[in-house]
């Protein structure tokens, strides 16, 4: 009887869970995986966008693995995403730690490092567009004063320096955004432990290093992972800068896929290059949390 | 639904035979989405307050729902449209293959013969047969051409005699000038090239200085054939200017239409090639020390560049092929249609904007509120009006491929021979993926 009455609350119990579930659930499906599915539909198709899409197997695949200036993009991409992993995280938490040790203007420094994140990307890109101009712009005008006039570059005309040109905005404008996440991160951490190890005798710099970056290990994985997506969607300051250009110099996978589906009317090929970009996150996600599974310092 | 039903009550009915009757009989209005680039604000109230008033003149027959999108954007809306297969029924839009080929060739876009046919206000032959090549396909015509441009070249005159120096005709002469001011801080040509704005245009403008580029045009369009002995000559000239310093080092930051244009009103630059809706842009003072000349002659050229003007359209008002067909609808469009080809509208947009139409009219010079504008009007009269090179592209994917690249042949990133040859290779490509 009473294995009946556990069955029966059980079977009530999943099913209340499941009515519970169920209204995220069907928004989960129909906003997300039947775009991917349908995403993943399109990319083996040739479509204009106008009629119906024409199944053509695996031939987007390979007609943008062959393209040089797919490559081009693949590798700015990866540029973006490591420079962002190597500047963004490390300055967010070090600003981030600076700032929970400040006892004056804490709250304007927050607000000013955060700042030009709220930012539109485009305003930030115009901005940086007229800064960095190669002929008028106060950067190389700066740099002319300071007399180092052999650092002048058309930062954005030169092949060597345009990606840089534009990839510094978009580092730059998310930094706040990470010091505002490691800065909750760090005022979470019990003040006893950091008082103690005060006591004992650690610096901050040891503390920092030895209490504080292993007690946000988790929050530095989740932290990688919003830096990798957001990198491999990098679109608005490189676009609003150069629009890509000179050529694919500056171009990433989300702006030829952009170019493909909206410029080119090959909707099925920009829609590979999204599902190419898909997979690289999804891969570099398994991979990294496979690496970074072993626990962090509980406290 | 709604127009449907009304249309099978009129069916066979000509649009200015339906009297007076909303909706062609209904009492309902018919519901008519337009799309355009004319905000309330700024520069395009003008032709904000059009659309407006004809929504409110026609509130008893017309339901009109604006969809208002901005610039370039409006091709992105569009090309959104076409896959959700949600078409306003009427929008603005650019003509050339690059641009309207994919709309046309899939039917999507009405014969606007049928408009000129049709209406009672406008015909077809008030218009230059010219205007509507960029939107012409297979002898139809797919769009009413609202806007039309002409080139031209302007020079700082006060920079020229600050640094006593004679106006270029040649090319010998512009590098001559350009040394002079590139010494003096001052930059010779405002010409850049961001996605290829407006580095097109001014390619054009030298392709036409070489003899037979009309049939170099046709080649292009029916044959895909575009490295061609002209268009290599134009690509080593560019690549030439860059080294010898004719346009700013930074011709990507400089590039495109606002940041070329602003080099020359800001006086930072002593010449510009521009066209003449970039005119709204030009300050008084500007204008004020501004002297119009030909396009200096390129080595080798066999046509005189006093001899022609780069002068079309490219952009106007286009009809969804299904709503055009319903009969219920069809009468809101040519009532709509035969407001943009009114002359109210071409001589108010003319006078109080400066935006040039393709429609011929008779210019009041005392109506004109940018005495250059008419200048420029005035200096084409008579001259040969050259298409523009780029509008023969036969379609989009190559066109995008020759803007791209043109950044880079400005940018001095990629040589003369590279840019040709890849331009053809992506119209083989594209001719072999058809």
């Amino acid at each position: 009887m009473s294995d009946y009455v556990c069955y029966t609350d059980k079977k009530r119990n999943t099913l209340i869970s499941a009515a519970f579930l169920s209204p995220a659930m069907v928004l989960y499906l129909g906003f997300v995986i039947l775009p991917i599915a349908m995403s993943i539909y399109y990319s083996l198709t040739k479509w204009s966008g106008a009629g119906m899409p024409e199944f053509i197997g695996l031939r987007n695949f390979q007609r943008i693995f062959k393209n040089k200036d797919y490559w081009i993009c693949f590798g700015n991409t990866v540029q973006c995403i490591l420079f962002s992993l190597a500047l963004q995280l490390p300055l967010g938490l070090i600003f981030a730690y600076l700032l929970s040790r400040t006892k004056m203007f804490y709250r304007l420094f927050r607000s000013v490092y955060f700042l030009p994140a709220v930012i539109s990307p485009t305003a930030i890109g115009t901005m940086f567009l007229i800064f960095l101009n190669g002929d008028f712009g106060p950067f190389n005008l700066m740099l002319k004063n300071l007399g180092l006039h052999s650092l002048t570059r058309n930062w954005l005309s030169d092949s060597g320096t345009v990606l840089y040109a534009v990839m510094f905005p978009m580092i730059w404008q998310y930094i706040g955004h990470y010091i505002i996440i490691f800065l909750a991160g760090v005022q979470s951490i019990p003040e006893d432990i950091l008082e103690s190890a005060r006591m004992d005798g650690a610096n901050s710099f040891q503390i920092f290093l030895k209490i504080v970056v292993p007690m946000l290990k988790h929050l530095i994985g989740v932290c990688v992972v919003l830096c990798f997506t957001g990198s491999v969607k990098a679109f608005d300051q490189a676009y609003v800068m150069t629009g890509g250009g000179p050529g694919v110099k500056s171009s990433y996978l989300a702006i030829r896929m952009y170019e493909r589906a909206f410029t080119d009317n090959k909707l099925g090929e920009g829609t590979a290059i999204a599902i190419t970009m898909l997979v690289f996150s999804l891969l570099f996600t398994i991979v990294f949390n496979k690496i970074n599974r072993s626990e962090g310092l509980e406290y | 639904m709604l127009g449907a039903a009304c249309g099978a009550k009129t069916n066979g009915s000509s649009a200015t035979g339906a009297g007076g009757e909303g909706a062609a009989g209904s009492s309902q209005p018919v519901t008519i989405r337009f799309a355009h680039g004319w905000s309330p604000s700024g520069d395009t109230a003008v032709g904000a307050k059009f659309v407006t008033d004809f929504a409110q003149s026609h509130k008893d027959s017309i339901n009109l729902v604006e969809e208002v999108v901005a610039g370039d954007e409006m091709l992105t809306k569009i090309k959104v449209d076409i896959a959700g297969d949600n078409l306003p029924d009427a929008w603005m839009y650019w003509g050339s293959m690059a641009d309207s080929g994919n709309l046309i060739k899939s039917g999507l876009l009405a014969d606007v013969g049928e408009y000129f046919k049709e209406s009672e206000k406008v015909n077809q032959s008030d218009y230059p047969d010219a205007m509507f090549d960029s939107f012409r396909f297979n002898g139809k015509i797919y769009g009413i051409p609202t806007e039309s441009y002409v080139g031209f070249w302007f020079c700082n005159k006060e920079l020229f005699e600050k640094y006593n120096l004679e106006y270029p005709t040649t090319y010998e002469e512009l590098l001559e000038v350009s040394k002079v001011f590139n010494e003096n801080g001052i930059v010779p040509l405002a010409m850049g090239s961001k996605a290829g704005n407006p580095a097109h245009f001014f390619f054009s403008e030298l392709f036409c200085q070489y003899a037979g580029a009309e049939e170099k045009f046709s080649e292009l369009t029916d044959d895909w054939k575009v490295d061609n002995e002209n268009f290599r000559k134009v690509a080593e000239l560019i690549a030439d200017m860059k080294k010898n310093n004719v346009f700013p080092a930074d011709t990507v930051a400089n590039g495109d239409w606002g940041p070329s244009f602003a080099l020359y009103d800001e006086g930072k630059a002593a010449m510009v090639y521009t066209m003449t809706w970039q005119l709204k842009a030009l300050s008084p003072e500007t204008e004020a020390k501004t002297v119009q000349i030909n396009a200096p002659k390129m080595p080798g050229s066999t046509v005189d560049p006093a001899g022609f003007v780069s002068s079309n359209s490219t952009y106007g008002l286009v009809f969804n092929a299904k709503s055009f067909a319903d009969p219920a609808k069809r009468k809101a469009l040519i009532e709509l249609g035969d407001m943009f080809t009114s002359n109210e509208w071409v001589e108010t947009m003319f006078y109080e904007t400066g935006t040039l139409n393709a429609k011929d009219i008779t210019i009041d010079p005392n109506k004109v509120q940018m005495p250059i504008l008419f200048s420029v009007i005035d200096n084409a009269k008579g001259k040969e009006k050259m298409s523009c090179h780029w509008l023969a592209y036969p379609d989009g994917e190559p066109f995008s491929y020759f803007m791209e690249k043109l950044d880079e042949l400005f940018a001095g990133s990629m040589s003369p021979e590279e840019f040709s040859e890849g331009c053809q290779k992506a119209l083989d490509e594209a001719k072999e993926d058809r």
